[in-house]
């Protein structure tokens, strides 16, 4: 299926969530596609894979964790596929982005790798699918905004970065969309740069009914030479409790969570992703002050 | 001032050294046990930088776009069909 699509097509990823709310050639493109298939209400999920043409006539829609119904709806496709018709279509042009769901990153911004992992507390898995699960590192993207990078090559860790990883990137997205955190369940929030570069600080985070909480520790290392961050390397590690709507199954109890972030450095499209915090919460998620 | 006789130290002067030990140790079992207080090594730090990174999987070596545009004007460009990855939280950004 690997080589399959690597050759004969034009493989794309996107947050649905996103793309069928959007109100712009990206979104109705998109729409134009979802509405031929099962799942053709833009108000409700449109998840799953497609495949079609540049003109946005489907081929096939599939939303099975088994590979071989769409690797069937391929194959079929790729027979049926008329070449000579598709070379004929328009190219889309972007035109204005919606805004409300644009999330194109903002100019000067550093991209930050995150990477998440719960180091114990699962009872012993029963499937194969659900270990590999279990043991899983999630991904996301933390933005240091222009104004930020600059303090910190002033030697400055900023408050609103502070925040915004804690808020943000001290969650659990090992095993779907997680819960943010609210201003006011941040209980205490430290992060101390020093002359070195080096970080430490800590962080305690809990609901207001105890239902989720993280307390963590936090070491990292910034190195910049001339205008330029060349090393943003930190780790948060403490004990998580608690899930979301999103998120259940997670251990019993308090379980030890480990997260890292590196600075990413544009070589996987996976970069160009906005970070899971600005769904929705964008305005939030960017505040500086 | 009174003093000890056999170290000739003010008796207050040890009184304050006791207080500052005795202090410090019961400091330092409270940060030990105190989940309250957690830690971070410079070692596990190092561990935990170097193995909290993505395995190699196959899924990754494909060149994923990101964006539906972008994706048909190549599928033009390059006569090919395109395969849409279509998720609530962004397949190459969220687990």
């Amino acid at each position: 299926m690997v080589e399959m699509l690597k050759s004969d097509f034009v493989p794309v990823a996107i947050d649905q969530w996103y793309t069928r709310r959007q109100k712009d050639t990206e979104g109705e493109f998109y729409q134009s596609i979802a509405k031929q298939g099962p799942r053709n209400d833009m108000q409700h999920t449109t998840q799953g894979l497609y495949v079609c043409d540049a003109a946005g006539k489907l081929f096939g829609y599939n939303n099975n964790r088994h590979t071989d119904p769409i690797k069937k709806i391929m194959r079929e496709a790729i027979e049926s596929f008329d070449k000579k018709a598709n070379s004929k279509v328009a190219e889309l042009e972007r035109g204005s982005p919606d805004i409300k769901h644009d999330r194109t990153i903002p100019e000067g911004t550093l991209v930050v790798r995150v990477n998440s992992k719960i180091l114990g507390g699962y009872e012993k898995p029963d499937t194969k699918e659900l270990e590999i699960f279990q043991t899983s590192i999630a991904r996301d993207n933390l933005w240091i905004l222009a104004e930020e990078k600059q303090q910190l090559l002033n030697g400055t860790f900023p408050d609103s970065l502070a925040t915004r990883i804690a808020r943000f990137h001290f969650i659990d997205n090992t095993r779907g969309e997680p819960p943010m955190w609210n201003h006011d369940e941040v209980k205490s929030l430290e992060f101390k740069l020093d002359k070195e570069g080096s970080i430490i600080g800590t962080a305690k985070l809990e609901t207001a009914d105890g239902g989720r909480s993280y307390d963590v520790a936090i070491r990292g290392v910034v190195k910049s030479k001339g205008d330029s961050i060349e090393q943003f390397d930190l780790v948060a590690k403490g004990q998580f409790f608690g899930d979301g709507p999103y998120t259940k199954r997670a251990p019993k109890g308090k379980f030890p969570l480990a997260i890292a972030f590196r600075l990413a450095d544009g070589s996987e499209n996976a970069d160009r992703v906005a970070p899971q915090g600005s769904k929705g919460w964008l305005p939030q998620y960017t505040e500086t002050k | 001032m009174r003093t000890n006789n056999y170290f000739s130290i003010p008796v207050s002067a040890m009184v304050t050294v006791l207080a500052l030990v005795l202090f410090s140790s019961l400091a330092l079992a409270r940060a030990k046990d105190d989940p309250k207080q957690p830690d971070l090594s410079e070692t596990e730090f190092k561990k935990l930088h170097a193995e909290l990174v993505p395995s190699a999987a196959p899924w990754r070596s494909i060149p994923w776009e990101t964006s539906m545009i972008e994706a048909q004007n190549k599928s033009v460009q390059q006569g090919k069909l395109i395969f849409i990855w279509s998720m609530d939280g962004h397949p190459l950004g969220c687990t």
